[in-house]
């Protein structure tokens, strides 16, 4: 063997000093989490018994520094906003922004600006390491401070990190600050799709603030941005000015003709209904499957000529070459009611091979199976 | 044979130096795979915080309401579970994503799998076509619940589970899938966690994989772990440590170095239109989940595309590990013959620029540490003690060799740990933290030498071109009826 004795030794010992020092860095480790655990414990039943006063809105509240006052009395001194009693402070306070609004989360948002919450998160936006930056955009937004939007604006703008850039984005958005969404949308760019959700959900959940300005980017060049803002619109549930999403139903991308079918079905836009039909005949078959699937949300117009072209519409549909228009198609005429269904039975009478009757025969299966588990439905589905 | 070598003949010169020679080999090989290993916990250690400190729970989960997101097929091929399919389905329809649904394949089994589904769930059966591009078996039925919309059975004739899950992938309506093994659960966040790099990254995504921990010892409530906690039965617990190296280490490490080549059949993410190009699962091996990854990676590579295929440690999937030794042993025997299966398959990989890392590292590491490994240690095993019985080794030496390759392998372990309760931290008892602690020192005297064997057996298996499963023994989450599937 190549080894002696002593080097053999020596190796042995190393390990056996690495094996030592990692059962007690985990022993450590667990003591360490077990005592910042109860110190946050201790922490948030005092903050808990704290917020019952804070949060009652028969009495008065100020601040004096960390002090809080109520009815000009100070009643509760909140903790410094290092280490772990600041943080379990800063998380118990927080959660409970999360559940509540109007001026009980103004007390709170002023609490945490008073006693220096909010200063020592803008601090860390300046600290070298990317992680801290990011976690002080996380920090700032669950404590919804209006102080913190310049800062943040200024973050979303320039900082290196695209992690940090999108976390100050969705910061501001949860702050609900209006001037954020102008660079929320510049952030739709993004390359990566899961930014690209994270931006759209917190303008989904800015909700009618964000509107004008969504409308106004359905008109954007670039086809990813259009598709985005059509999707979020939809999730909004946008009652009114349709002609953007309408004149995109003839733009020059398949995508965003089906999007924006979609979104005008999702949005119930019952103006837009001719619009919808109209594109029935889109050269792409998924742009058709997407009208028949808006056809569906929309529902057939009262209108006798209208519900007609509607009926029309959908039984051009169930005779597609694609079979999902097809299915689509059968799905829709099944809701429309009497009509509808009339029209899927004068299917089933074809031969068994034409795939408008395997269309409508599925929807009709479906349709009875769904009304079956429906009490008192069963009648109707027969 | 003592007072042989004692003499001074060339023959017995010969004989000696390839004793020592072969026994430097051996020591060698065992250090350098630990300080693989060792390498691999480290990388393990800073991707796993990373992964930690970038994400908070919360807001992944407001995030994937969005429509916006990929919808997901959820495979589940299922034979003979019928003792643990209905629990399993409910966890998966339990899942949080905007949209998912979930395809029971049922694999022509011979138990009541099929009727308890029925019976639990209202199944109705429908007349229904489907994409028939994945080549399978013949489909017997095609179910649906009207209460339950997301969940579509298939019955098919018996192919095996590969087989299965290529029916699931033509029955599946959504461009990701993902597979699950009927007698896994899923935890809810589950799919937002595994998911994400398919979204997140600039590279394709085409799989990604979760972490795999066992259920045994847990307390699970419809279909769902309430409480973590550790298994009475010391095989089980051997198996909690070996997930922890194998999963928490070994792939977070070889997914940051991509060249990740096995994604767990027991839970992976799919990109279903490149699994198709490929042809999907094959049929005709026993490690068609490595396989089909390698498949992917090749075609990936051919096409000069760039990509990355991830494992996500946060994504946790529990399943039940095997419970007794025999049934243990045919797993770990038939996950090396799928090895191999798939080595020799791919054979032309190795060493070819085409391919990469993948041909440099990733391939090499299967062959020359995870396959061949179990063969060099058996040679040390046997010549070590022979070395020092012809006296061509002083018996310290000896023992100080065997002590550095047993104590390398506790610090491994022992670091599996640390990884774990520096992460996330699912064992939160002292008691138990001082079990794993325990079980990772004591597993290398016995158990470690088990799995060689069993793995050794494997490597003969696979030579005599063995394609067998092997039978496997299910207790059911909680139900204490064992049903067994051949």
């Amino acid at each position: 063997m190549s080894l002696d004795l002593v080097t053999l030794e020596l190796i042995l010992t190393c390990l056996g000093i690495a094996l030592a020092s990692l059962v007690l860095l985990i022993m450590t480790m667990r003591m360490y989490r077990e005592w910042r655990a109860a110190v946050g414990m201790q922490v948030r039943q005092a903050l808990v018994e704290a917020l019952v006063h804070i949060l009652d809105t028969q009495r008065t509240f100020g601040t004096d520094g960390r002090t809080v006052l109520i009815d000009g009395r100070p009643t509760f001194v909140v903790p410094k906003p290092s280490g772990a009693v600041g943080d379990a402070v800063r998380e118990t306070i927080v959660d409970h922004l999360n559940f509540i609004s109007g001026d009980l989360r103004g007390r709170l948002v002023a609490m945490l600006e008073s006693s220096g919450y909010v200063v020592a998160a803008m601090r860390m936006l300046r600290s070298p390491l990317g992680e801290t930056r990011l976690k002080a955009c996380m920090m700032l937004g669950g404590m919804h401070s209006r102080i913190a939007v310049p800062a943040l604006i200024e973050i979303f703008n320039d900082d290196p990190d695209p992690m940090v850039r999108i976390n100050a984005g969705e910061a501001l958005g949860v702050i609900g600050a209006e001037p954020a969404v102008v660079h929320l949308l510049k952030a739709l760019r993004n390359p990566t799709r899961f930014q690209q959700v994270r931006v759209a959900e917190v303008l989904s959940r800015m909700g009618m603030t964000a509107v004008p300005a969504l409308t106004a980017a359905i008109d954007d060049e670039d086809v990813r941005i259009v598709t985005l803002a059509l999707d979020i619109l939809a999730d909004i549930g946008w009652m009114s000015d349709f002609d953007p999403a309408i004149r995109a139903l003839s733009h020059a991308s398949p995508e965003v003709r089906a999007r924006a079918a979609e979104a005008l079905g999702r949005a119930g836009a019952l103006d837009a209904v001719e619009a919808v039909m109209a594109a029935a005949t889109d050269p792409a078959w998924f742009v058709r499957v997407r009208v028949m699937k808006a056809l569906q949300a929309l529902g057939a117009p009262h209108d006798r000529s209208q519900r007609a072209r509607f009926l029309g519409t959908l039984e051009q549909g169930l005779y597609d070459g694609v079979w999902w228009v097809r299915q689509h198609a059968a799905e829709a005429l099944v809701r429309v009611g009497d009509d509808g269904r009339r029209l899927l039975a004068r299917a089933m009478l074809e031969a068994p091979e034409s795939p408008a009757r395997r269309a409508s025969v599925s929807a009709l299966q479906q349709f009875m199976i769904a009304s079956a588990s429906r009490p008192g439905a069963t009648a109707a589905a027969r | 044979m003592l007072q042989l070598l004692a003499f001074e003949a060339p023959i017995h010169l010969l004989l000696r130096e390839i004793i020592l020679g072969f026994n430097d080999v051996v020591f060698f090989y065992v250090m350098f795979v630990d300080a693989v290993y060792l390498v691999f916990t480290l990388l393990a250690l800073s991707e796993v915080r990373s992964y930690l400190r970038s994400r908070d729970k919360e807001r992944l989960e407001q995030i994937f309401r969005s429509r916006l997101v990929p919808p997901i097929s959820i495979l589940c091929p299922a034979y003979n579970e019928g003792a643990t399919i209905v629990e399993s389905v409910r966890s998966l329809l339990r899942l949080k994503y905007s949209l998912h649904e979930v395809v029971v394949v049922n694999d022509g089994s011979k138990d009541a799998t099929l009727q308890s589904l029925i019976d639990a769930f209202g199944m109705e059966r429908l007349e229904f076509t489907f994409d028939n591009t994945v080549p399978c078996k013949p489909i017997r039925g095609l179910y649906a619940a009207p209460r339950y919309p997301k969940l579509i059975v298939v019955d098919k004739e018996n192919g095996g589970k590969a087989d299965a899950l290529n029916a699931g992938i033509n029955a599946s309506r959504y461009p990701l899938f993902c597979t699950v093994d009927a007698d896994a659960l899923l935890e809810e966040d589950a799919l937002l966690h595994v998911v994400k790099p398919m979204l997140d990254r600039t590279k394709f995504v085409p799989v990604t994989g979760g972490i795999i921990r066992a259920a045994n010892g847990c307390r699970i409530v419809k279909g769902r772990v309430e409480s973590v906690g550790l298994p009475r039965k010391p095989i089980e617990i051997f198996q909690i440590v070996e997930y922890m190296r194998a999963f928490l280490c070994g792939r977070t490490a070889q997914s940051a170095l991509n060249v990740m080549l096995i994604v767990s059949g027991a839970f992976g993410l799919f990109h279903k239109a490149t699994a198709k190009i490929v042809g999907g699962y094959s049929t005709d091996t026993v490690g068609e989940d490595k396989e089909l990854v390698v498949k992917i990676v090749r075609y990936l590579k051919e096409q000069k595309r760039e990509y990355e295929v991830l494992f996500v440690p946060q994504t946790v999937c529990w399943t039940e590990v095997p419970a007794t030794w025999q049934t243990l042993g045919r797993q770990r025997n038939r996950w090396h013959r799928g090895m191999f299966e798939v080595l020799l398959k791919h054979k032309d990989l190795f060493f070819n620029r085409t391919y990469g890392r993948v041909a440099y590292f990733g391939m090499p590491y299967f062959l020359f540490i995870e396959a061949l490994g179990p063969l060099v240690e058996l040679t040390g095993y046997i010549l070590l003690p022979l070395a020092a019985m012809l006296g061509l080794l002083a018996p310290v030496n000896a023992l100080l060799y065997t002590l550095c390759a047993v104590v390398f392998g506790i610090v491994l372990s022992v670091s599996s740990v640390l990884l774990e309760e520096a992460s996330f931290h699912r064992y939160p008892r002292w008691k138990e933290l001082l079990t794993l602690n325990a079980y990772a020192i004591i597993e290398n005297f016995g158990y470690r030498q088990l799995t060689l064997w069993w793995r050794l057996r494997g490597t003969l298996d696979w030579l005599r071109g063995q394609k067998q499963w092997g039978a496997q023994q299910r207790q059911g989450f909680g139900s204490g009826t064992p049903a067994k599937a051949a």
